[in-house]
């Protein structure tokens, strides 16, 4: 795994070869999993840690979840059982420092997959309850069984990686505050609260360490990290959905800044372009055209200017698509998206979706014939398009009303399947049998993602008035098997009972029939994009792959290749880092 | 007759669809790639929401009808040979990137060393799991 890993951060032409050693481990996983300690957990790091430098058909998120179950099973959750077994037995000092080790990457990796794919962490606690130390700072060749050595000096790589999980700590506080249930407070930037948490990022940024030695990891590349903070504190989110104009601006900023930054980083080669860096450009330039939403954005930077940032980002983002693939189509989405949104330089009026002050929804539940979830194009009727294509046309400004998000059909359903369980139903969901059935008032255009239960977890929900329209006119037979289950429960507003989790799979499975799980972090453009166009969002497909005459080639080419030269960067350092460390 | 008038066009605004910012952001999604994928579940923190938001931004300001003349047809079709194009790409100059089969022995020594190197060098400041004595 580790000549896997190492060989992906070589020249794109070598990445074949790096999966076939991939998959020359692959045969020995089973082992270690049944062994089910260290070396396990070990073994699951590196796998994770190989998915994220390149398209892997691992499925990434189960074996970080699995590691996060083993380091609970193992102790390495909590300070009181990281040093000594079940059984009492303390562990060496250089056990303890492994296990701490293991603890705090498996965190990190849990916590940056919650972070990116909008999910709760594996742990089932919140940042309160990391009560582990982190480990030694001092070179490996310091810990010995017996305890730590004097005279080792902090070594640059560990103040970094430590340095790096500091920020899942303050991703997670945020995460908790504005992306989670509602609460009285923060209701908008200017809280106390916003100031602290800045304070705390601030002093995260100025105490980084200050020499990456090479690895990319410098002060520049953690200012770029806080500007995700920054963005992350600022844009819409749950708790606060309409932000102040200030914090467009600070968005904008942000974004920006690490547009550029991360083009000269693929320039300049200094870090991997892993999925996490190629999420983080969409995120920048997605920020950057929301952030023209606001009026004073566009005023204080004229669209020229604008323009030059995005065909940075564009640029950036082509770059990526050679590591990873699928990221080409989305380009052509972009160039279309930014037409758009930068025609808002044509209007002075401000494009930012706002909460309506009054939440009882105008129009009554008589006005819906069809469930919307019928109704709107979805993946599946996308599929059928050819076959109808008058039905599925969109219109932008349809008229619909704001109430028809997750109401039931007063004359029950019209599919037999209930049409709430759409994402379940297979051919048999589709717009295309019964065009005339389908209300133009309820042709919601695709992206009205709370329109549709197939594609929204949580769908929006209506006013509770809506609630209760909704549940009286639910038609319940009880002599049928087919009776919609209402989609909105009183008092649950967000609950959507027809979501569940997706399939879930067997950990055997999940390693011998590799899951195609490549492209889990591409959701969030993904999913519009195929709303946007009603069609699938053709990922390129990773269907050849090398053959062992390649692979016999690849390798002999590898072997005469001069490799980078990394000695500089691995042995000992000579600097050492000296500010305050907790 | 302009009573009535006036009270039409405010009926009419008022059925018109708003998207709601509280609904729209707080918004889960559930993502598919493929009619035959599974769907996978994103959350508020992922960004979903902004990328909602753009798609607003772009729709509001193109004043269009339809969708799809935002994205016309022949753009469309551009993504798709796109697409269709990347499949196609012969294999004799560009490897795959990935592998049909499993390497069938280890490297030499030497290539071995350079790339442990270059693990303990770029791969190990977010990750270091293992201790390096495990690799002599």
């Amino acid at each position: 795994m580790v000549i896997a890993i190492s060989m992906q951060k070589l020249a794109t032409q070598w990445t074949g070869l790096a999966d076939s050693y991939y998959l020359a481990a692959l045969p020995y996983l089973e082992a270690v999993v049944k062994k089910a300690d260290i070396s396990t957990l070990q073994c699951y790091c590196l796998i994770a840690q190989y998915s994220t430098v390149t398209p892997t058909r691992t499925a990434s998120y189960w074996v970080v979840g699995l590691a996060a179950r083993l380091c609970q099973e193992l102790g390495l959750t909590d300070a009181a059982t990281i040093k000594q077994s079940p059984s009492g037995v303390r562990y060496n000092a250089l056990e303890i420092d492994m296990r701490r080790r293991l603890h705090w990457i498996v965190t990190s990796m849990e916590y940056g997959l919650a972070h990116s794919l909008g999910r709760p962490n594996a742990f089932g606690t919140t940042v309160d309850h990391l009560n582990v130390d982190f480990y030694e700072l001092v070179d490996d060749r310091y810990i010995t069984r017996e305890g730590v050595l004097p005279g080792g000096q902090p070594i640059m790589k560990k103040c970094i990686s430590i340095h790096f999980f500091k920020m899942r700590l303050l991703q997670a506080e945020i995460r908790r505050k504005l992306y989670l249930r509602k609460r009285p407070t923060p209701v908008d930037d200017q809280d106390p609260w916003f100031a602290e948490i800045l304070g705390k990022v601030d002093h995260w940024v100025a105490s980084c360490p200050k020499n990456d030695e090479g690895s990319g990891f410098s002060q520049e590349w953690f200012f770029g990290r806080k500007n995700t903070i920054i963005v992350m504190l600022y844009r819409p989110s749950p708790q606060i959905p309409e932000p102040s104009t200030q914090a467009a601006h600070l968005c904008y900023d942000a974004s920006i800044f690490n547009i550029a930054s991360q083009r000269k980083q693929i320039a300049t080669g200094v870090v991997d372009i892993t999925w996490i860096f190629t999420q983080s450009l969409f995120m920048a330039l997605n920020t950057l055209l929301w952030s023209l939403s606001y009026p004073s954005v566009r005023q204080e930077h004229p669209i020229e200017e604008v323009t030059r940032h995005v065909q940075l980002a564009m640029e950036a983002i082509e770059l990526s698509a050679e590591r990873w693939p699928g990221v080409h189509s989305a380009v052509q989405l972009y160039q279309n998206l930014i037409t758009g949104c930068l025609k808002a330089y044509h209007s002075e009026s401000s494009f930012v979706v706002h909460s309506p002050s009054n939440k009882t929804s105008p129009a009554s539940t008589q006005d819906m014939a069809t469930p919307p979830s019928l109704s709107s194009p979805s993946i599946h009727s996308a599929v059928s398009i050819t076959s109808a294509p008058d039905s599925q046309h969109l219109s932008v400004d349809q008229k619909l009303p704001r109430s028809s998000s997750m109401g039931s059909s007063p004359s029950g359903t019209e599919r037999g399947s209930s049409p709430l369980f759409g994402h379940f139903v297979g051919s048999d969901y589709s717009t295309t049998t019964n065009p005339a059935s389908i209300s133009p008032m309820n042709r919601a255009p695709a992206k009205r993602m709370p329109m549709t239960t197939q594609q929204n977890g949580f769908s929006s929900q209506p006013s509770a008035n809506h609630h209760r329209d909704n549940i009286t006119q639910l038609q319940f037979d009880p002599t049928s098997a087919l009776n919609t289950i209402p989609s909105t429960i009183p008092g649950f507003q967000h609950w959507d009972p027809s979501v569940t989790s997706g399939t879930t799979v067997a950990p055997q499975a999940a390693f011998s029939t590799p899951i195609d799980d490549q492209r889990f972090w591409m959701g969030s453009f993904g999913d519009e994009y195929s709303r946007y166009l009603q069609q699938p969002f053709h990922d390129t497909p990773l269907t050849r792959g090398l053959s062992q005459q390649q692979q016999s080639e690849l390798m002999a080419n590898l072997e005469s290749t001069p490799l980078p030269d990394v000695s500089r960067l691995i042995n000992e350092s000579k600097t050492f880092y000296t500010v305050g460390l907790p | 007759m302009r009573r009535l008038q006036r009270e039409l066009g405010s009926i009419a605004r008022e059925d018109h669809y708003l998207p709601d910012a509280e609904l729209l952001i707080r918004g889960g999604g559930h993502i598919k790639f493929g009619e035959n994928d599974e769907s996978r579940f994103l959350g508020p923190s992922s960004g979903i929401a902004i990328t909602r938001l753009v798609m607003e931004l772009a729709k509001q300001n193109t004043d269009t009808k339809s969708i799809k003349e935002i994205v016309p047809e022949t753009t469309a079709q551009e993504i798709k040979h796109k697409f269709d194009l990347e499949s196609a790409k012969p294999t004799s100059k560009a490897y795959p990137e990935i592998s049909d089969v499993a390497a069938p022995e280890l490297p030499s020594l030497d290539l071995i060393e350079k790339l442990v190197d270059i693990y303990c060098a770029k791969g190990t400041c977010q990750f270091m799991p293992t201790v390096d004595p495990f690799l002599d």
